[in-house]
């Protein structure tokens, strides 16, 4: 099971999701902002993130691109949780560098597909790079 | 007209309350089909069935560009509140069924969930009348 590093700064959000993960054997560790989110994904090493796009201090966008950026964290995928369904918002989310997005309300089934997917691909590509 | 920026702010708003009643109903129904509770099953169930019709009604009457928003709004709002008094009940049964007590932290959220939805359209009719 996984590390994963949740971006999400409105509460009941957090508890409802954070919860589901937990049941399911993940880690989780939460953010409650962008910027909090990119200290978190320096330091605490996460296998995966799920951040939230709509957030104070420093939005998702910003956050992720600060992610993609630092040679340090840029491996590792992030999912980007939209609350909405707009085309232009899932194109913002993987301009800004995000892996996936999955969109609120969350349907664990599929948001665990995603999530599976992209450690899969992460494992992958740790081998491949020796 | 509302203006593109401020429709997407009024489905935020609206669509929150309506996830965490999805969420938190999710969270229920696991944790009292793991535990064997069947009648909390069925309250979680019958909260979900609300969260997805609230969902659905307001996916179909939140339409961007719409030059009558507000009178939408009003009608939306008229199909919208009996459906969030269904979740309080639902949330809310009486006697206790077996197991509730062990849900009664969720089940605060969810009817917080659905009284915050329902003071959201209360006050969007104010602001318009």
């Amino acid at each position: 099971m996984a590390k994963i590093l949740l971006v999400e700064d409105n509460e009941m959000n957090r508890d409802m999701l954070s919860r589901r993960l937990a049941k399911r054997g993940h880690e989780v560790v939460m953010a409650l902002d962008g910027a909090e989110g990119v200290t978190l994904a320096r330091t605490c090493k996460p296998d995966l993130i799920l951040m939230d796009m709509s957030l104070p201090v420093m939005d998702g966008y910003e956050a992720a691109r600060n992610i993609k950026a630092n040679p340090a964290t840029q491996a590792v995928p992030v999912i980007a949780l939209t609350a909405h369904a707009m085309s232009s918002d899932r194109e913002r989310a993987m301009a800004a560098g995000c892996d996936d997005y999955d969109t609120k309300p969350i349907e664990l089934s599929r948001l665990l597909e995603k999530i599976d997917r992209q450690l899969d691909k992460k494992k992958t590509s740790s081998l491949l790079s020796g | 007209m509302m203006t593109a920026e401020n429709f997407r702010k009024l489905k935020h708003e609206l669509r929150t309350p309506v996830n965490h009643i999805l969420g938190y109903g999710e969270l229920v129904r696991e944790a009292a089909n793991d535990a064997g509770e069947e009648t909390m099953v069925a309250v979680a169930e019958h909260v979900q069935q609300g969260g997805r019709l609230l969902a659905k009604l307001l996916e179909e009457g939140l339409l961007p560009g719409d030059e009558e928003m507000d009178a939408r709004l009003e009608g939306l709002s008229q199909k919208l509140r009996p459906v969030i008094q269904q979740i309080l009940s639902a949330a809310t049964p009486s006697p206790e069924p077996t197991g509730f007590s062990h849900h009664a932290a969720d089940l605060q959220k969810i009817c917080r969930a659905a009284r915050e939805l329902d003071a959201l359209l209360a006050a969007k009719a104010l602001t318009n009348e």
